[in-house]
């Protein structure tokens, strides 16, 4: 708990994790105000066409776009460099003289890397929300079956929705986890993910691996689809839930092996 | 061992058909598009509608050489009976590989506007171009 909680501190103090939490903060009402003035809409992604209809579509449009760029990024900024900035330091003589164990260190990491996470995806849930309601105002939002859907339902949809973006970003912060302590590098930590991410949406692009796209990681950043209709459908979800699960702990389990066996001296 | 690490996603490539087959898009596309031309009459003004008593039927397919899967040569026809006449549309589909589709309406039988004739009042057509999703999952 101790050191979950310097992490936080030490987290909190770096800028570049204050660059990610404004970027959360400020960037849907920078759309916002880009999409309020112009005239075109963004037909190619989905509820894009409905940005100024129903103030439920901004967010929904954020999550299609950041779901799968932006927030595996902001994921692997602070997970990726948790363990690495250590080594960088040559902090980790200091680190393990105090009366912590290797485990109790790594909990404590993976937890703040973990709640950062967390706290990025919330930041980004409301400030969308708020953004999107204010372009356009409360109306109901049609939904992917072809019917309105009330703005008191559509606001739980949009919380639902963002909310289960957390698997599979928890998923990208294991594999940066693992990066960061087996590579020893932040630059591995934080661009590994990245690059793996870029992968899976190419492989899932090509369109040709069939129903076999729902093993990779960023399946799951689609699972929302599935929600924002009159008669939702949850096979996705926990589906995306477990494959990200999967993943999660296949890097997880030997990110711990090799802190808790390395000769650190 | 490496042998093996290879053919885990070959076998994964080769022994999962695509979800997106002619038979699975009709339902999606009738479903949306149902609920879409009852939003419509609503705009012009019309009493609301039941999109199940349109007893809409749709059939999709591929223009090209593939019969399923993603790609932008899908078109889906549907037939429907509203105000005791029968009718038939067509829609041009594009299909993305996470299951999502768009579909474009002939400018010819879906015009940009609905006007209410008696209100005077345009809106968008929600028919023009719609999107809709079907589920992926195993």
């Amino acid at each position: 708990m101790k050191v979950l909680r310097w992490e936080l501190v030490r987290l909190r103090a770096q800028q570049r994790i204050r660059a990610a939490f404004a970027l959360c903060l400020l960037g849907p009402p920078l759309l916002a105000l880009v999409l309020g003035a112009q005239t075109g809409l963004p037909k190619d992604t989905l509820f894009g066409r409905y940005v100024k209809e129903s103030g439920f579509a901004l967010p929904l449009l954020v999550l299609g776009f950041a779901g799968t760029w932006v927030l595996p990024l902001l994921t692997s900024v602070v997970a990726g460099d948790v363990f690495a900035t250590e080594d960088g330091h040559g902090t980790w003589q200091s680190l393990l003289t105090r009366s912590r164990t290797r485990a109790e260190v790594f909990a404590g990491k993976v937890m703040a890397a973990a709640l950062t996470s967390v706290a990025l995806l919330s930041v980004t849930t409301l400030s969308s929300l708020v953004a999107g309601l204010a372009l356009a105002g409360d109306r109901p939002l049609p939904g992917l079956s072809g019917t309105p859907l009330g703005p008191g339902r559509a606001t739980a949809l949009v919380v639902a929705s963002w909310a289960s973006e957390l698997p599979p970003l928890l998923g990208f912060a294991a594999v940066a986890v693992l990066l960061s302590i087996w590579t020893r590098s932040s630059l591995a930590g934080v661009g590994g993910p990245l690059l793996l991410g870029l992968v899976m949406q190419l492989l899932a692009l090509l369109g040709t691996l069939g129903s076999a796209a729902n093993v990779l990681l960023t399946t799951p950043f689609a699972a929302w689809h599935g929600l924002v209709r009159a008669d939702p459908y949850f096979g996705p979800l926990w589906q995306g839930a477990l494959v990200s699960l999967a993943w999660a702990v296949a890097c997880l389990v030997p990110a711990r092996r090799l802190l808790l066996t390395r000769d650190i001296t | 061992m490496k042998r093996m690490l290879l053919a885990v996603p070959l076998l994964l490539v080769s022994g999962c058909a695509t979800p997106l087959t002619p038979q699975r898009m009709a339902p999606s596309f009738v479903q949306v598009f149902t609920g879409l031309y009852a939003e419509q009459q609503r705009l012009i003004g019309r009493d609301p509608i039941a999109p199940g008593s349109l007893h809409a039927l749709a059939s999709c397919g591929r223009t090209g050489r593939d019969v399923d899967g993603p790609g932008e040569d899908w078109t889906c026809s549907v037939q429907y009976v509203d105000l005791a006449t029968a009718s038939a549309q067509v829609f041009e589909l594009q299909v993305k590989p996470d299951g999502c589709w768009k579909a474009d309406g002939t400018p010819a039988t879906q015009p940009p506007q609905v006007v209410d004739p008696v209100t005077l009042i345009a809106s968008p057509n929600p028919l023009v171009e719609f999107d809709g999703c079907l589920d992926t999952s195993w």
